[in-house]
């Protein structure tokens, strides 16, 4: 697709044809003063758009000490557009895929483009998305969650059920277990979105899982509870009920009913657990005395250790951290000078306690800031550090440490304890490079 | 842990019940007798309901239902249906899942292979997975016999059985003792790295060696690439124009790109590297012969489907016009 540039033909069209309608409806002596009056607008529109389109090129008309030409007119009315949309200028905030990676669009991964994310919301547009089998479309008012197995009430709930429930709201990240995944044998991926982008942090809203276990009675011996979606993959995980209290059944994301790609009309979300377990288009609810031991569970998502053994079960995501600002797709503009850099950590077992920063390829760190007031559990949370080039070549990172202690390990660690066909969980800290143009590289230290 | 019951939900219940009802839900959850619910919310799905949902298959057989397949029918179903995308030996065709070959006793080896035969530790699990989403484009459409015959026919094609296997419920859960990764797994034992926080002179500037770099590798996609890479080509507009001069078909440039969506969602993947003798789009040799055939022949058959070919190229969400948009669409590619 071509990258959509801002030109001004569209606006004329629109605005030319309401215009001439509305002369139209004058009388003669009127509708030429009103035409010329209307041409004029169109004229300085034209200017505009012009020097938009030539790439935001400043235009010394729009600069002080002359009046901006959108100073200038009437902007448009209210309910323009009835869902609103970001700026054009920012139309390079998107979500990516890479075409090599997998056989077809309906079981792939989208990327959300976390670089341009500017705090611990990821807007729903552009949360990344994966699929094992297409966005399954759902009539909400043909919808059912079924919950049996060990129970002593089976239950069907409808949607007008569900939302009638006790609910709660929580900020959790939802971060796929192969975010990483092609960059265990050495740096792949030349752009952020593409080696960390399988990642959101949304306000999830729904009902809290114990409230629907409460009410089916879980019998003594319910100790692992299967989670399925009524997708074409039917993706099924098995979720020990010790997680229970944690879980939502969410029908909501960041205030607004969940989007189709992320599971409309409810999903599950297992906070801190890997993005797999979190089913969408969750229909059915069993409860058993052992783990179904599915596809998505034994197949995949399955850890292969340099001896040939294969870990399972590695449902957390372990703490993680990446700096956002500048990266490969975020270079360092204007020469040397002040820089904020600025960056995510996120840990699965709890909230994010420090963030180390160096500037200098890991000779030195500084502890970074966070923002104290969003330091959530199980979220991303922000981190800043300022900054100031001198413009030589230099080496940044970033080191997460979450409540328990742990501390994000280098992927040299990583290889070592688990060698390079492990595909999930790479946490490992990543390294930028930055060059003496201010650009930045994808590349891994020994 | 998870406790039951809920102090809160027990507040909630106080507001809509009597606390003499409330009492006895308490004293009803504690002793897990069958009683009212606690919010009363929904309906008790009948045995009938239950039973058209629940089917999912556990390692110890729950689950699996009644019916059997052999060889010969797991053979049939597995090349008409499987072999487009896993290929007829399992050895998978472009990014699709490889199903046979690797090794057991090479999983410890650089890329090795993981496929049912040397990585997956239970047959159950197969029965499981073909019931729930296979065929990729026709999920739900095999009989029982139909899936525990392709359940033996993928552990023969891994050399687990002979070609004299009669697949049922027995079967299946027997073959879980002979997976050869049955006992290739370990519990999570993370945490398994254990960097500190250094924060001065943590190395020498000497010790700071690249290893490796992604700008070398040049595989990440560009944007303004990202429609055109993969998949076919999704013409931009005016492209088409002088792409419907030569041909026997003439879309507008909103049909051709509306075609080239639904061509590259539900048709590339097999069109655009020859999967199972699908005729490629940059192929006009092999295409040649088709074309003279007519258009109604060339329609009917990507409708109905042809060889190797299901209805509809597998997706029978399409409508019959969307299919035959398609077909003018790769006839005016290949054409052109």
């Amino acid at each position: 697709m071509k990258k959509k540039t801002p030109v001004f033909v569209p606006l004329e069209k629109a605005t030319f044809d309401r215009v001439i309608k509305e002369a139209d409806q004058l009388p003669a002596s009127d509708r030429r003063s009103f035409l010329k009056k209307a041409s004029a607008l169109a004229a300085g529109g034209a200017v505009a758009g012009l020097s938009a389109a030539k790439g935001l090129a400043q235009n010394p008309d729009n600069l002080p000490p002359n009046i901006p030409s959108w100073t200038k007119q009437l902007g448009s009315g209210v309910v323009t557009t009835e869902y609103g949309l970001p700026s054009e200028y920012e139309s390079g905030m998107i979500r990516r895929y890479v075409p090599w990676l997998t056989g077809s669009r309906e079981e792939s991964v989208s990327f959300t483009p976390i670089t341009d994310l500017q705090g611990i919301i990821t807007p729903n547009g552009v949360c990344f998305e994966r699929h094992h089998a297409g966005i399954t479309q759902i009539v909400p008012s043909d919808h059912r969650l079924m919950i049996h197995g060990l129970v002593e009430r089976p239950l069907l709930l409808s949607m007008d059920d569900i939302v009638r429930l006790p609910s709660r709201s929580q900020i959790n990240f939802l971060e796929c277990a192969a975010n990483g995944g092609m960059e265990w044998r050495g740096a792949q991926m030349e752009r952020a979105q593409f080696s960390h982008g399988m990642i959101m942090n949304c306000e999830w809203t729904g009902v809290p899982l114990s409230v629907l276990l409460d009410e089916a009675g879980v019998k003594s011996d319910g100790k692992w509870i299967l989670v399925e979606g009524a997708d074409a993959a039917g993706l099924t995980r098995t979720i020990p009920i010790e997680k229970a209290d944690e879980c939502l059944v969410a029908w909501a994301q960041n205030g607004e009913m969940l989007r189709p790609e992320q599971g409309y009309p409810i999903r599950i979300c297992i906070p801190g657990f890997e993005g797999n377990m979190w089913i969408k288009w969750l229909r059915r609810i069993e409860v058993g005395d052992m783990p179904w031991q599915h596809r998505e569970e034994t197949s995949k998502y399955t850890d292969l250790m340099p001896d040939g053994k294969a870990r399972f079960f590695t449902w957390v995501m372990d703490a993680k951290s990446i700096i956002t600002t500048p990266a490969p797709e975020k270079p360092l503009k204007g020469g040397p000078g002040f820089r904020e850099i600025r960056g995510f950590a996120w840990s699965g077992r709890g909230k994010i306690k420090a963030v180390d920063v160096s500037t200098d390829g890991g000779i030195s760190w500084q502890t970074a800031r966070l923002d104290a007031q969003q330091v959530f559990d199980k979220s991303m949370t922000r981190f800043t550090l300022p900054w100031r080039w001198d413009g030589s070549p230099t080496y940044l990172m970033s080191r997460a440490i979450d409540e328990t202690g742990f501390v994000q390990p280098t992927i040299a660690q990583l290889r070592e304890a688990r060698g390079t066909n492990s595909i999930y969980h790479n946490n490992s800290i990543q390294t930028w490079e930055i060059k003496e143009n201010g650009e930045v590289f994808n590349v891994q230290l020994a | 842990m998870y406790n039951l019951p809920k102090p809160s939900i027990v507040i909630t219940a106080l507001s809509l019940i009597s606390s003499a009802a409330v009492l006895f839900c308490l004293s009803a959850s504690s002793t897990h007798a069958e009683e009212a619910p606690l919010i009363g919310l929904g309906t008790t799905p009948s045995a009938e309901e239950i039973a058209g949902w629940d089917t999912d298959i556990r390692p110890d057989g729950h689950g699996l239902p009644d019916g059997e397949g052999d060889f010969s029918l797991g053979e049939t179903i597995y090349d008409e249906k499987c072999s487009v995308c896993h290929g007829i030996f399992g050895e998978g065709e472009a990014r699709w899942p490889k199903l046979a070959g690797g090794d057991v006793s090479e999983l410890h080896i650089e890329r090795s292979e993981k496929t049912i035969g040397s990585y997956w530790p239970y047959a159950t699990t197969i029965f499981d997975y073909i019931n729930r989403a296979m065929p990729f484009h026709q999920p739900h459409s095999l009989s029982n016999d139909e899936i525990y015959a392709l359940t033996g026919y993928l552990l023969y094609l891994n050399d687990l059985v002979d070609d004299d296997y009669v697949a049922n419920r027995d079967f299946v859960i027997a073959m879980n003792d002979e997976m050869p990764n049955r006992d290739g797994f370990i519990p999570d034992d993370r945490p398994d790295t254990n960097n500190t926080r250094c924060m001065t002179d943590c190395i020498q500037p000497h010790e700071i060696v690249v290893q490796s770099e992604a700008a070398v590798l040049k595989v990440t996609p560009e944007d303004g690439q990202e429609t055109n890479v993969g998949n076919a080509d999704l013409p931009l507009a005016g492209e088409s124009a002088e792409s419907s001069n030569a041909s026997l078909v003439s879309l507008s440039d909103e049909d051709m790109t509306k075609a080239a969506m639904i061509y590259n969602n539900s048709c590339g993947v097999c069109h655009n590297n020859g999967v199972a003798g699908a005729p490629k789009l940059d192929d006009l040799a092999v295409w040649q012969p088709r074309i003279e055939k007519g258009l109604d022949m060339l329609h009917n058959n990507a409708i109905n489907g042809v060889n190797a070919m299901p209805p509809k190229g597998g997706n029978t969400s399409l409508s019959d016009e969307d299919v035959m948009l398609v077909v003018d669409y790769m006839i005016t590619k290949v054409t052109n």
